[in-house]
C-alpha cells in the first residue's frame, strides 16, 4: 500500500471525527485547567518547584525582635537586619533545621495577584496569600497591608492563634511567632515538598509530603519542632493512598483522609505513642474514583470533608460530608446532585458544577462555594451546608468580581470572606455578614 | 483577557484535529474527547509559555498521548461519563474502510498506533513525531517501519483471508 493511500485511509478516519467533535467552551477548559492546577499543587511542574525551592525570596517584616515558630530565641531586641535580596535554599536532608530570618522594612501593598488562601482567627484579625504576597487585616479587612513580597507561591495560610501561624506554597513552608511581623522560611521533609500541612498547636502539626509531584508518593510526616524539623509518621494501616489531608485538632484527635476513607485518631494519653488510627468514614462512590479530598477540623471529635470525583458534561462530582462525635456520625450535608446525586438522594445540592472551596464553621455548619462555568466567565455562588438542617440551603448572588475562588474563611455563619482573582488576574478580597446573601470587595 | 482570547482561539481551532488523532490511538470517541479536554485545560494554565511555542499543538498532542497512556484511570473515567450522560453523540455512519482500519488499529500495539496516527493522520514528519514523543528519529523510524507493516498485515487479513492484493481507493 502506497503513502498517500494510507494517509488517505487514515484522514477518512479521522475527519468524521474532527467534524463531529464539538469543544466544550473555552471558559469550561480553562476553569478546569485552574482547577486542576490548585487542586494538585504538587502536580504543577516540578521545574518551578525546584526553581521556587531555590529561590524562595525575600520575606519582609516590619521588626525584628519577635520570636518564630521553632525558633525560640527571638533576634536581639531593637537590632536591624540590612535588607536580604534571597534566602538560602530549602534542605531535603533529615531532620532539617531553620533557616536564618530575613527581613527588610515594609512593603508597600503594590498590585496583587491572584490569591489562593485566607484564614480569619477573629471578626478583625485575618490574612490571605497568593503568588509573592501575604497580606494581614486586624480590622476585619477594612485595611489590608502586605507582610511578604517574595517569589513563594503560596497556596495556604495556617494560623492556629493570632501570632503563630504558616504559609505553604510550592517547595516553601514560611512560618511566623508574631503575626506576620516577621516570617522566616523552615524545613521540608526528607525526600519530598509539602503539600498540605495543618498546626494544632504553635509547636506541633501534620502534613502530607509527596515526591516527584506523584499522588501515589504521598505519606504522613509531622513536626514538634514548629516546621523547623519533620519526621515521617505512620498513617492508618491498609489506608488507601493517596494521601490526601490530614489535621488535628490536639495531640490525639487527628483526621486524615486518604484514598476513599476517612480515618481517626481518638488513641488515649497526650503527644506520645504511636497513633491508633480507625476508620469512621469510607465514601460509597459507587465506582467512580476519587480524584481528590480535602478536609478541616472543627472542633473536638468533628471534621467536614470534601470528595472530589471524575469529571463529566460540563461537571465534577463532590461531595461535603460532616462527621461529629468522633466518627460516630457521618452525614453528607452538599453534594452535586447531576454527578453524585445516585448516591446520596435527597441531599441538598451543592452551589454550582464545580465544587469551590469550603470553610469549616463549626461542627454543624460550613460554607462552601461552587461554579459553574458559563460563555462569559464562570457563575459563581456559594451556600451554608449543614446536616441536620440549621435552614434552608441559600445559593448567593454570582460574585461578579470574582472569576476564580481559591480561599474561603468564615467566623461565624454570617461573616466571611472569599478570595479569588478577577478576569484580569488581580487578586479579589470580598466580605459578606449576611451569610453570603451580599459580597462587597474589600480589595480589588 | 487577551491571553485567554489566544488561548481560546488556539483551543477552538485545534480541538476537533487532535481529538481525531487521539481517537486513532485509543478508540473511543468519548475517551479521545474527555483526554484531550483534559489536556488543553492543562495547556491553559501555562498558555503564557506554550504561546511562545512554535506548535504549541505539539504539547498539547503529547500531554494528550500521555494521558491516554494511563490507561486504567481513562477506563474508569469513561465508564464514569458513560453512566452520567450516556454515550456521545454519533459520528457519522462509518464506511467499510474506516471500520476496517479502526479494528485493525486495534489489534496493534498503542506505540505503534502512535506512530502512525502521528504520521499518517497528523501528518507529522519523522523529526515532528520523535519532538512529540521525545524519543529519537532513529527509534520513530524503526517503529514507524514495523508498524506499517503490522498495519498492512491485519487489514491484508480482515480484507483478504485468501491473501491476494487488497486496494484501497
Amino acid at each position: 500500500m502506497r503513502d498517500d493511500e494510507l494517509r488517505q485511509l487514515f484522514q477518512a478516519l479521522g475527519e468524521p471525527v474532527a467534524d463531529a467533535a464539538e469543544p466544550p467552551a473555552p471558559a469550561s477548559i480553562r476553569w478546569r485547567g485552574r482547577r486542576h492546577r490548585r487542586r494538585m499543587v504538587f502536580t504543577t511542574s516540578m521545574a518551578l518547584l525546584a526553581v521556587t525551592a531555590a529561590s524562595v525570596g525575600v520575606v519582609q517584616a516590619r521588626s525584628l525582635n519577635r520570636v518564630a515558630p521553632g525558633n525560640p530565641n527571638p533576634s536581639a531586641s531593637g537590632s536591624t537586619i540590612a535588607p536580604a535580596t534571597t534566602l538560602p535554599s530549602v534542605s531535603t536532608a533529615p531532620q532539617t533545621t531553620t533557616h536564618a530570618a530575613i527581613t527588610t522594612t515594609t512593603l508597600p501593598l503594590g498590585a496583587v495577584g491572584e490569591l489562593h488562601g485566607v484564614q480569619f482567627v477573629s471578626p478583625t484579625q485575618g490574612w490571605a496569600v497568593g503568588k509573592g504576597v501575604i497580606l494581614a487585616t486586624s480590622d476585619g479587612g477594612r485595611h489590608w497591608g502586605r507582610q511578604y513580597g517574595g517569589d513563594a507561591d503560596l497556596q495556604a495560610v495556617d494560623f492556629v492563634s493570632s501570632r503563630n501561624g504558616w504559609a505553604l506554597g510550592t517547595g516553601t513552608l514560611l512560618g511566623t511567632g508574631d503575626g506576620g511581623q516577621h516570617w522566616r522560611s523552615l524545613a521540608e521533609p526528607a525526600g519530598g515538598k509539602l503539600v498540605k500541612v495543618h498546626f494544632h498547636t504553635p509547636q506541633h502539626g501534620y502534613g502530607i509530603a509527596a515526591k516527584d509531584g506523584s499522588p501515589a508518593t504521598t505519606w504522613l510526616v509531622a513536626t514538634d519542632t514548629g516546621g523547623a524539623t519533620w519526621h515521617r509518621v505512620s498513617g492508618p494501616p491498609g489506608a488507601g493512598t493517596p494521601v490526601w489531608d490530614v489535621c488535628f485538632t490536639q495531640d490525639r484527635d487527628g483526621w486524615l483522609v486518604a484514598g476513599d476513607s476517612v480515618w481517626h485518631d481518638a488513641s488515649p494519653g497526650s503527644g506520645s505513642g504511636a497513633a491508633v488510627w480507625s476508620r469512621v468514614y469510607q465514601l460509597n462512590s459507587g465506582g467512580d474514583f476519587v480524584s481528590g479530598a480535602t478536609l478541616q477540623c472543627a472542633g473536638t471529635g468533628a471534621v467536614w470533608v470534601q470528595f472530589v470525583g471524575g469529571g463529566a458534561a460540563g461537571h465534577e462530582a463532590y461531595a461535603l460530608i460532616v462527621i461529629r462525635n468522633g466518627g460516630a456520625f457521618s452525614k453528607p450535608a452538599v453534594v452535586n446532585q447531576f454527578t453524585w446525586g445516585r448516591l446520596f438522594p435527597g441531599v441538598a445540592d451543592g452551589p454550582g458544577s464545580f465544587p469551590g472551596p469550603f470553610s469549616a464553621i463549626s461542627p454543624t455548619a460550613a460554607f462552601v462555594l461552587g461554579s459553574t462555568p458559563a460563555a462569559n466567565g464562570d457563575l459563581l455562588s456559594g451556600m451554608l451546608a449543614s446536616n441536620p438542617p440549621i435552614g434552608p440551603a441559600r445559593k448567593i448572588p454570582s460574585l461578579s468580581l470574582l472569576q476564580s475562588p481559591q480561599g474561603v474563611s468564615f467566623v461565624g455563619t454570617t461573616t466571611g470572606w472569599v478570595v479569588g482573582a478577577d478576569s484580569k488576574g488581580r487578586g479579589v478580597i470580598l466580605i459578606t455578614t449576611d451569610g453570603g446573601r451580599s459580597w462587597r470587595a474589600q480589595l480589588k | 483577557m487577551a491571553d485567554d482570547g489566544e488561548f481560546d482561539h488556539f483551543y477552538l481551532r485545534t480541538y476537533g484535529r487532535v481529538v481525531a488523532e487521539l481517537y486513532g490511538v485509543v478508540g473511543s470517541v468519548q475517551e479521545a474527547e474527555d483526554t484531550v479536554q483534559e489536556a488543553f485545560a492543562r495547556a491553559s494554565v501555562r498558555w503564557q509559555r506554550l504561546r511562545e511555542y512554535d506548535h504549541p499543538d505539539a504539547w498539547v498532542r503529547r500531554v494528550a498521548l500521555n494521558l491516554a497512556a494511563s490507561s486504567l484511570r481513562r477506563s474508569t473515567r469513561k465508564l464514569a461519563a458513560y453512566r452520567r450522560v450516556g454515550p456521545p453523540p454519533p459520528v457519522p455512519p462509518p464506511t467499510e474502510e474506516r471500520v476496517l482500519l479502526h479494528q485493525a488499529l486495534g489489534r496493534l500495539r498503542r506505540l505503534q498506533r502512535e506512530v502512525l496516527v502521528l504520521h499518517y493522520m497528523a501528518d507529522l514528519s519523522v523529526e515532528e513525531i520523535a519532538a512529540v514523543l521525545k524519543i529519537p528519529s532513529g527509534t520513530v523510524k524503526g517503529r514507524l517501519f514495523r508498524a506499517r507493516a503490522a498495519l498492512e498485515r491485519e487489514l491484508g487479513d480482515a480484507v483478504n483471508p485468501d491473501g491476494t492484493e487488497v486496494r484501497h481507493a
